[in-house]
């Protein structure tokens, strides 16, 4: 019978390019860039990686197909590397390859990194995808974009809890502020200044009720993880081993997009995914138990809908949760301590690695500023797609044992 | 009736040059709350004004008439110079029916 990943990885090393409009570096640069900090964090030699997992999404304006770009920018010898991409849980995907690999035996020492360089594109959002999206992702969503999309689960929301649009813009202007407030304090972030509820709430719609602070940007930037099994971490002298509680993946199947149940007002696949999250890390009380969190705040509604897919908040009762301050960096649960998306930019391939890194410091005492007091598990949490289609992945990290 | 308040080298610069296409240097961050009863529209473009001399700036984004219900605030961002800002006392929005709307930009301390 399966028993899960709990315990059974450790985070030997992590590091994080700084993220933002890096004209003087390509992809290649960014990686080397996280690489160097997280294999001097690992206190290992590079030649002791076995194994690689690279996360990149965009491929037809980025480094390109195959694994090849990771061993050729950071020089690792002839090791078999696999490249992976599900949309916005492609950096998970890619540190959920490289923990499978330790924990299963196949190897001792694995490599996950991420990398995504989107501002050369000119856009401010995602590049059209078109056909390279897929034949049945193309004929599903045609003309469809992002903040129209999140705009319809916004409207979902309120008519199914019956709140008027005045509340909601607060909420979603909360959201922002915080996460804003939080990114000031991290000098890797893309934007680090403080903006205020009011300049937030002047700003231009993008789709109703989503304005301009509602919606994340993109950005380049790369991040990496080194795992190995916790009794390898120790006898290379670590003392503060932090392991992997959790890593679970929840895919739609078609149910929302082609049946009449849902309401379009949450994600089916984040209430699930927390479900089977909770259980492998062994998670009975996720309000209570869970001491931070990063969530995938692409858009303010998400970031408020997914706080009760996650069984934070009660159902309807995220809007509270927020108002009140619970989700603040002095809250019961901080969110987004590192600033989030909204200050990060979604570079999709390194996102969820740059996620985790934020979870990894916390846990170690070594967020500086933005340090909480004594936390004891981190959750990380993506969602790529639409509210109809998407890919939902959630991992759990902290502190060994625990 | 409109309340006009005018930020000067906002924060907001940075995130319309992160987010928005070919919107950048936009330092001067403008909020235009309707503090009437009746829902105007509100031109995108204002006048800069001292006893000296007058100065249009009709090149704010977001573009176009504005529709601000009572209450409501909207933003408006362009690029000016600081010191050219200073030069001025007053700025003057215009409804769509040809109404000044005009605030002091160095309010009587």
């Amino acid at each position: 019978m399966a028993t899960g990943i709990r315990d059974k990885v450790a985070i030997l090393g992590m590091g994080c390019s700084r993220f933002g409009e890096r004209w003087d570096m390509g992809a290649e640069e960014l990686m080397v860039e996280a690489f160097l900090e997280c294999l001097e964090d690992a206190g290992i030699e590079k030649d002791k990686i076995e194994a690689a997992w690279l996360g990149s999404a965009m491929i037809f304006v980025n480094v390109g197909l195959s694994a090849l770009p990771l061993p050729m920018a950071l020089r690792l010898p002839n090791i078999p590397v696999t490249r992976v991409e599900n949309f916005c849980a492609t950096g998970t995907e890619a540190f959920r390859g490289a923990c499978y690999a330790v924990a299963s035996g196949a190897v001792d020492i694995a490599l996950a990194l991420g990398v995504e360089k989107l501002k050369d594109t000119g856009y401010g959002g995602l590049p059209n995808m078109g056909s390279n999206a897929g034949p049945s992702r193309f004929l599903q969503m045609p003309n469809i974009t992002a903040p129209g999309s999140f705009a319809q689960l916004a409207s979902a929301y309120r008519a199914k809890y019956k709140i008027n649009r005045d509340d909601l813009k607060k909420a979603l202007a909360h959201v922002s502020w915080k996460s804003h407030k939080n990114g000031a304090l991290n000098p890797k972030a893309h934007l680090r200044k403080e903006i205020s509820i009011e300049q937030i709430m002047a700003s231009p719609i993008i789709a109703d009720p989503l304005g301009l602070f509602d919606c994340c940007g993109v950005s380049d930037g790369s991040a990496c993880a080194i795992v190995t099994t916790p009794q390898i971490a120790k006898d290379l002298g670590k003392k503060d081993i932090i392991s992997v509680k959790a890593l679970q993946l929840a895919l739609s199947n078609g149910y929302e997009a082609q049946y009449n149940e849902w309401q379009g007002d949450h994600f089916v696949t984040t209430d699930i995914c927390s479900g089977r999250a909770y259980k492998e890390a062994g998670i009975r009380e996720p309000r209570e138990e869970v001491s931070m969190m990063e969530v995938h705040d692409c858009f303010s509604i998400t970031e408020l809908v997914t706080m009760e897919d996650l069984h934070i908040s009660p159902r309807g009762g995220a809007i509270k949760d927020v108002m009140d301050g619970f989700y603040d960096r002095e809250g019961g649960l901080p969110c987004q301590v590192d600033g989030g998306l909204k200050c990060f930019g979604h570079p999709i391939g390194a996102s969820g690695i740059r996620m985790l890194y934020e979870m990894y410091l916390q846990l170690l005492g070594r967020a500086g500023k933005r340090q909480l007091k004594d936390p004891k598990f981190g959750l990380t949490h993506n969602l790529g797609g639409f509210p109809f289609m998407n890919v939902c992945s959630i991992a759990i990290i902290g502190k060994y044992g625990a | 009736m409109l309340q006009i308040r005018v930020i000067m080298n906002s924060t907001i610069e940075e995130v319309l040059d992160f987010k928005c296409c070919n919107l950048r240097e936009q330092n001067l961050e403008i909020h235009v709350t309707n503090t009437g009863p009746e829902t105007l529209q509100v031109k995108s473009g204002c006048d800069l004004e001292s006893e000296a001399e007058s100065l249009r700036l009709d090149y704010l984004y977001p573009p176009g008439l504005q529709t601000l219900p009572p209450g409501e605030t909207i933003a408006f961002y362009c690029t000016l110079d600081e010191q050219v800002l200073a030069r001025f006392q007053r700025i003057v929005f215009y409804d769509s029916r040809g109404r000044r709307h005009a605030s002091d930009l160095r309010p009587a301390p």
